[in-house]
């Protein structure tokens, strides 16, 4: 029966051009509908600068005559250093608080309930008290990306010790395996298929709280302060080129990077993650 | 176990949970007063609480608390419902036509690392700071989970319930409503919570940003440039407490009624049978 | 003379002239998927208040065929009809069991039951009186008002077939309505269903891949060979019901179904190995 039920595709599946005209297409509408409207002024070109007008314009930025020169390329820079200082800090930290929470009892006494106080505050609801700390400064929006993503990654790393059985580690008992190995080789390389996918979660919320952190933070420089700042004068086209960005990078981080830890792991092994 | 056990048990519970969290605002508390760190940027939980006190207008003064709270909750509400009104009818048309979802699914995986709050230089420049402003930013925010929930729903709910009805001789409405509605609400409610746990989320930053004279993140973004580091962090336990009630208290309680008693033995794995 | 013309005016057995009328005509009926042909050149009469079981290898499309005539699945070649109707569309009048159970896990057992008449337009207390009648005769008594999620397999599996039978159908399609259920729970819902057979007077197609389920419960047995998928044998059970399952002849049965079936299935492996 499943088998039979198998052989009637949904759907025949798509082919795989038809996976690429697709994007292209549909994304081509929308961009040209847009170009259109504004050349012609059914819309305002000034609210919604054509396309065109927002590709040419992150263009120059991206080159030594933008002002300031490569000021685009210098945003992302600063923005991909601060996510990963902050998801840096997170996946040490996260990993270790889960471990401390899925394998002993104080941990799990202590963590738990300070965390589960924690969780429902508003990740960017941190910044302002986070600016009287440090002020205006790196370390502001790293800490803000940091608490994005460590709930995530602490949460998963948990789940993922819950879902080893007993067995396992009797498997490792029975030959002789120490603590600390039994953590080695059986914990830590269970748990890493849930900790990818913690990661890949905790990335996306990081990278949304960080670009409103840098809009909240004003800090100097970042694709959120960026559209922020552009916002100031008026200046539509650096807003829409700014999105464009933070959205293009945002998918490229979590398809490109993640996407090819979790082939190169999760799916390899053949294990499923529910979440 | 005798009832009494069974308060005792519970109590212990609730004991064992709170201790550490007391434990930390005692280390805190213990930090401030001796000095260790500098209560004008970390105050005292003491010295919050009477702040707290003072803005409920417990003390004589005007209670302004509330008022930001409602207008806070007033707007995070209407997004919501917005969200709803656009994210359900779309998830439905995008889970029962996978051609639609298949050519619209580029522009939308395009928004979602978008935060919604990314919206609001545009939406300042379009229609100033204000409600307006505040509301749209939170409904981008809610809209995405409300959808994706409630297109995952019409999908997971297969062929084969669909058929039974057919079978029957039943219409597209009978489909609708015997089959597809009751069985996506799991999902639906599930998405419902994360609508509204978003647009709460998103409120505080779109009122830093935004708001122009009421609102919890107003009051916090406010009491910063004042150096009252009590009231902000008044501000941000009562996010945190009104997210909590709006997600355990409300959603809660239809997640029981529906979900956990169609599904009494699967509720972990969703209940597909 | 075309090959329903053929077994229609071919006698059938000793009674052709007492023979019932034609309730099921298949004429050539195939079924394709894109480039996979799922059933090919499917012709056969099925003849009223006869249960007949289809059998075949894994994946021939025996199901597919059911769905068709369910009228889920449209065919791509020749006919299938009911009463001498082409299907074009599912109906009440067919009535359709599936391995998964797919109750709806909202609705009671006596919900689910009255689903039908429901749908139909009955009012509530008349849905109910007509489902009492199956709820009794499946031994579903004292289960009305507890839900799906709370009942065992077998259990299921009997809402399942009371729902299909309180729309009262002429024909009972049944997709390996046993596959679900553990060899006990199995054996007693065989039996039900061969009693309900008899009280209901009901023509009824099953799908199944067990030999043993297929011979002990059909008049005739349909062997379909693995892909291309046709009919490579049709097997008359001449038993009267119910039937024992120790019964000898009922032994002799099974292995000439066997014999066949396994003939189809060396043959279907020899062409993959040969491919």
């Amino acid at each position: 029966m499943t088998l039979d039920t198998a052989e009637i595709p949904r759907r025949r599946l798509p082919l795989p051009p038809m996976k690429l005209i697709r994007p292209v297409v549909s994304l081509g509408v929308l961009f040209g509908l847009w170009e259109i409207a504004a050349r012609t002024g059914a819309i305002s070109a000034f609210l919604f600068p054509p396309p065109s007008a927002i590709f040419a314009a992150l263009w120059i930025s991206a080159g030594p005559n933008g002002d300031p020169p490569y000021g685009i390329l210098l945003d992302i820079a600063l923005s991909l250093y601060r996510l990963l200082a902050g998801v840096g800090l997170a996946l040490v930290l996260g990993t270790i608080i889960g471990l401390a929470i899925g394998l002993t009892g104080w941990g799990r006494a202590v963590f738990k309930p300070i965390i589960s106080a924690l969780m429902p505050i508003p990740t960017l609801a941190w910044t302002p008290v986070l600016l009287l700390v440090f002020g205006i400064d790196n370390r502001t929006t790293i800490t803000v990306v940091f608490i994005a993503a460590s709930f995530e990654i602490i949460y998963n790393v948990v789940t993922g010790i819950e879902m080893m059985t007993r067995k396992v580690y009797w498997v490792a008992a029975s030959m002789g395996a120490s603590r600390l190995q039994t953590l080695r080789y059986v914990v830590l390389p269970g748990i890493l298929p849930y900790l990818i996918t913690g990661l890949k979660l905790g990335v996306g919320y990081a990278w949304r709280a960080l670009i409103a952190a840098e809009m909240l933070a004003a800090s100097s420089h970042g694709l959120g302060f960026m559209i922020y700042d552009a916002q100031e004068y008026m200046d539509m086209k650096s807003i829409y080129g700014g999105i464009l960005t933070i959205s293009v990078m945002g998918l490229l981080i979590e398809r490109g990077v993640i996407g090819a830890l979790e082939k190169r792991t999760i799916e390899k092994w053949g294990v499923n993650v529910e979440r | 176990m005798p009832i009494g056990f069974q308060i005792l048990d519970r109590a212990l519970r609730v004991i064992r949970f709170l201790l550490p969290i007391l434990g930390l605002l005692l280390v805190w508390e213990l930090a401030v007063r001796t000095g260790l760190a500098q209560a004008g940027i970390l105050p005292a939980p003491s010295t919050i609480l009477a702040r707290a006190v003072e803005l409920l207008g417990l003390t004589g003064e005007r209670a302004v608390l509330f008022g930001h709270i409602l207008a806070s909750l007033r707007r995070a509400l209407v997004a919501f419902a917005l969200a709803v009104a656009v994210g359900v009818p779309l998830g439905f048309l995008l889970g029962l036509s996978e051609e639609a979802q298949l050519w619209v699914s580029p522009i939308l995986s395009l928004m979602l690392p978008l935060p919604a709050v990314a919206w609001t230089p545009i939406l300042l420049v379009l229609f100033g700071p204000g409600d307006l402003t505040i509301v749209i930013v939170c409904f981008l925010g809610a809209v995405f989970p409300v959808l994706y929930s409630t297109m995952q729903g019409v999908r997971a709910c297969g062929r084969q319930p669909v058929w039974v009805v057919r079978s029957m001789g039943g219409s597209g409405l009978d489909v609708l409503r015997r089959v597809l509605i009751p069985s996506s609400l799991p999902a639906l409610i599930t998405g419902f919570k994360l609508g509204m746990a978003h647009s709460w989320r998103t409120l505080v930053a779109a009122e830093m940003l935004a708001a122009l004279t009421s609102g919890l993140g107003y009051m916090i973004f406010a009491a910063r440039s004042y150096m009252d580091v009590s009231t902000m962090f008044v501000g941000v336990v009562c996010l945190a407490a009104i997210g909590m009630l709006i997600e355990h208290v409300l959603f809660g309680t239809l997640e029981h009624v529906t979900i956990h008693r169609w599904y009494a033995r699967d509720a972990q794995t969703g209940g597909r049978q | 003379m075309s090959n329903v013309e053929k077994i229609l005016s071919d006698p059938v057995g000793e009674t052709a002239t007492l023979a019932p009328k034609p309730k099921i005509t298949a004429e050539g009926a195939g079924i394709r998927f894109g480039s996979i042909v799922a059933v090919e050149d499917f012709t056969t009469v099925i003849r009223e208040r006869e249960f007949v079981s289809i059998i075949g290898p894994s994946g021939c499309g025996k199901s597919t065929l059911l769905y068709a005539i369910a009228g889920f699945l449209k065919t791509t070649s020749g006919v299938l009809k009911v009463d001498g109707k082409p299907i074009v569309k599912p109906g009440p009048d067919r009535g359709i069991v599936f391995q998964e159970f797919v109750l709806f896990p909202w609705r009671t057992v006596l919900r689910n039951i009255t689903l039908g008449p429901e749908i139909a337009g009955l009012p509530r207390a008349e849905a109910e009186e007509r489902a009492r009648k199956w709820i009794r005769l499946t031994g579903l008594g004292g289960f009305e008002n507890a839900y799906p999620a709370t009942l065992s397999g077998g259990m299921k599996q009997r809402v399942a077939i009371a729902r299909a039978l309180t729309c009262e159908p002429d024909i009972l399609l049944l997709d390996e309505p046993f596959g679900a259920l553990d060899v006990q729970t199995k054996n007693y819902v065989m039996k039900d269903l061969q009693d309900l057979w008899i009280a209901a007077s009901k023509t009824i197609l099953m799908v199944t891949h067990s030999v043993q389920e297929a011979t002990l419960m059909a008049d005739r047995v349909l062997i379909l060979g693995a892909r291309p998928s046709r009919i490579v044998a049709d097997v008359r059970i001449d038993l009267p019901h119910p039937r024992d399952p120790l019964d000898q002849r009922l032994g002799r049965y099974r292995q000439e179904v066997t014999e066949i079936l396994s003939a189809e299935v060396d043959r279907a492996m020899k062409g993959e190995r040969g491919q």
